[in-house]
């Protein structure tokens, strides 16, 4: 234990160290206060056009959206609103914005850089580690538990940047983000394990496009089960997709998840399924990154 | 008693896409006993990392016995106070030099304030005292070859592998290893060492093998390999083709050098006859000096390079 303790140590430092990770962070910082400062001074008029869209079916949908009826009622509602009332609006829909694609997708992001990072079985510093009296898997573990601790921090520091921004441009913070954060970092934790096992056996850069590319594909998976449920498609490709849904990890779930607890929006997700999914699946990566490890020469 | 290091059989091939597999070590069978200085010697490409590679568990699949101390070299146990320096050592370019003792410490088992002493000690031995605050990124190549050897040497090994030690190193950096390696001997710690530097092994190891192809080509002490054959330096005055000819009659491998002649004999006796013939030809004997051959010679000798001389 100790010496896994040891060598998350080291792999932290190096993370807090590495130039382009913290470059990222601040990026993704300053993208987060650009995009919460840009979407809430839109003018309330364009949201006034933008909800006759919705309701004409142009635009597809908000956030939450999937029925064509729910648009509707929604665009209805948007209708009704008063000038001041779609600001309100503007500034959470600001807010989920911000939180999906900063700390979503910039997550996604750092976790890859991450992964990348932190592996360092195919580098030469691995040689000495590895000619100490220690089996492989810890330290892949080591490495793991390192990156774990560098991406919850770095996704703990972009949602307290998105909460600044917040309060610098509505004139107050939403605490909420920090536990919406929090409920996608599993899905991060899952990009990470899975850059790091593609890491071992290919080049970093493409082990971390792959691990983006994947988990933009399985993060789909849900959305494609329910609006395929909806519509009215051959029940071959509905089983097709629904054992897919439920082999692969929930990631859409909790991406939608973490709007609505942001827009307080009363949708029944299984949150605590899809976060046992993801542990699941990032220690089903990590077992495979042990085994690919211990069959590398280095 | 255990052999710190015994291979039998050990046989590693590589797969090359679209050719033939290339064997990296074909069948190694040495020992090596607990204290022993033990050189390996060998060509590019000759085998000799892989070799260490393998003793240290960063080959895991090869045919043959690896053991250290007599535990499989792939089981984690066998390397139990081994130490290593790589051929090219690499560390975290952000990291000190007392972070990465202490990291190395603690991957060693050693408890924290004892491997903070070690570390003192060895930044020292390493003369890296004065860049101890500086991150490595910054470092020459043969400052971070003195922190590769402090590394090897942190867990107070039992054994250390040490593959081209010197290289990248200044002559004042060499002398350092040379006499780490000879305080290691000392300290009866055994000692795996890898490397062209023939002048250093000879002066510092106990027993040298040569690789050659993935083989083990010859194996002895330095002794034994070196005072096989002797050279006979022969100054005359006047060198004819004639003499050249009568000499090469009595000695092997004659030839002329600048102002001397070189010939090889294999007992004291081979060298009776030389005055004799050099009087004979009107020429007069200024000196006879004989040399043993060197490490290198035996070395290149070996290994088939021509040009082999005393």
């Amino acid at each position: 234990m100790s010496v896994v303790i040891a060598l998350a140590g080291d792999t932290l430092r190096s993370c807090g160290r590495a130039w382009i990770l913290v470059g990222l962070v601040t990026v993704l910082a300053l993208a987060a206060a650009t995009t919460v400062a840009v979407i809430a001074h839109v003018p309330a008029e364009y949201m006034k056009a933008a909800a006759g869209l919705v309701e004409q079916g142009a635009v597809p949908s908000l956030p939450g959206d999937t029925a064509s009826d729910e648009r509707q009622t929604k665009a209805a509602v948007i209708q009704d609103l008063t000038a001041s009332e779609y600001e309100l609006v503007m500034k959470d829909t600001a807010r989920a914005a911000g939180l999906r694609h900063v700390v979503g997708m910039g997550g996604a992001l750092l976790a890859a850089l991450i992964g990348v990072l932190v592996n360092e079985t195919r580098s030469g510093r691995i040689g000495p580690i590895v000619a100490r009296a220690i089996p492989r898997r810890t330290v892949v573990l080591g490495q793991m538990v390192g990156g774990a601790c560098a991406l919850t921090m770095a996704t703990a520091l972009l949602a307290v940047a998105l909460m600044l921004a917040d309060a610098a441009v509505v004139g107050r913070a939403e605490p909420r983000v920090l536990p919406a954060a929090g409920l996608i970092l599993p899905n991060l934790m899952v990009c990470l394990t899975l850059v790091y096992a593609l890491a071992t056996v290919m080049h970093p850069v493409g082990a971390a496009g792959v691990g983006l590319l994947v988990c933009a594909a399985v993060g789909q998976i849900g959305a494609i089960y329910r609006s395929l449920t909806a519509a009215e498609v051959h029940g071959l490709v509905v089983d097709a997709t629904r054992l897919a849904y439920r082999l692969l990890p929930h990631l859409g779930d909790l991406k939608t998840a973490a709007e609505d607890y942001l827009i307080e929006a009363r949708v029944h997700i299984p949150i605590g399924p899809a976060i046992g999914t993801d542990a699941i699946y990032t220690l089903l990566l990590t077992l495979a990154a042990c085994w690919l490890f211990s069959r590398r020469q280095v | 008693m255990q052999p710190a290091i015994e291979l039998t059989g050990v046989r590693k091939t590589y797969r090359v896409r679209g050719a033939a597999p290339v064997p990296a070590i074909d069948g190694v069978t040495l020992a090596v006993q607990p204290g022993e200085v033990f050189g390996f010697l060998g060509r590019n490409g000759a085998g000799k990392t892989t070799t260490v590679k393998v003793l240290l568990g960063m080959v895991p699949q090869y045919e043959g016995s690896a053991r250290l101390f007599g535990i499989d070299a792939r089981r984690p146990a066998a390397r139990f106070r081994t130490g290593y320096l790589a051929e090219t050592p690499e560390f975290a370019p952000h990291a000190t030099v007392r972070e990465i003792l202490s990291l190395h410490a603690r991957l060693a088992g050693m408890k924290r304030g004892a491997g903070e002493d070690r570390a003192e000690e060895l930044i020292d031995l390493v003369d890296l005292r004065g860049a101890v605050g500086r991150r490595v990124g910054g470092f020459s190549k043969g400052m971070i070859q003195r922190l590769g050897v402090a590394v090897a040497l942190i867990g107070e090994p039992r054994l250390v592998f040490l593959d081209e030690p010197t290289a990248n190193l200044d002559p004042v950096g060499r002398r350092m290893v040379r006499d780490v390696l000879v305080g290691l001997r000392n300290q009866g710690i055994t000692v795996f060492l890898s490397s062209h530097m023939l002048s250093e092994v000879e002066m510092t190891c106990t027993r040298v093998a040569i690789m050659d192809a993935g083989r083990i080509v010859r194996a002895g002490t330095v002794d034994e390999l070196t005072r096989t054959v002797h050279y006979v330096h022969i100054g005359v005055t006047t060198v004819s083709d004639g003499l050249l000819a009568d000499l090469r009659s009595a000695l092997a491998n004659v030839r002329e050098m600048q102002g001397y002649i070189v010939g090889e004999i294999r007992s004291e006796s081979d060298l009776d006859p030389i005055p004799g013939i050099v009087e004979r030809h009107g020429a007069r004997l200024r000196y006879l000096a004989m040399a043993h051959e060197t490490l290198e010679d035996a070395f290149l000798r070996t290994v088939g390079v021509k040009g082999a001389s005393g």
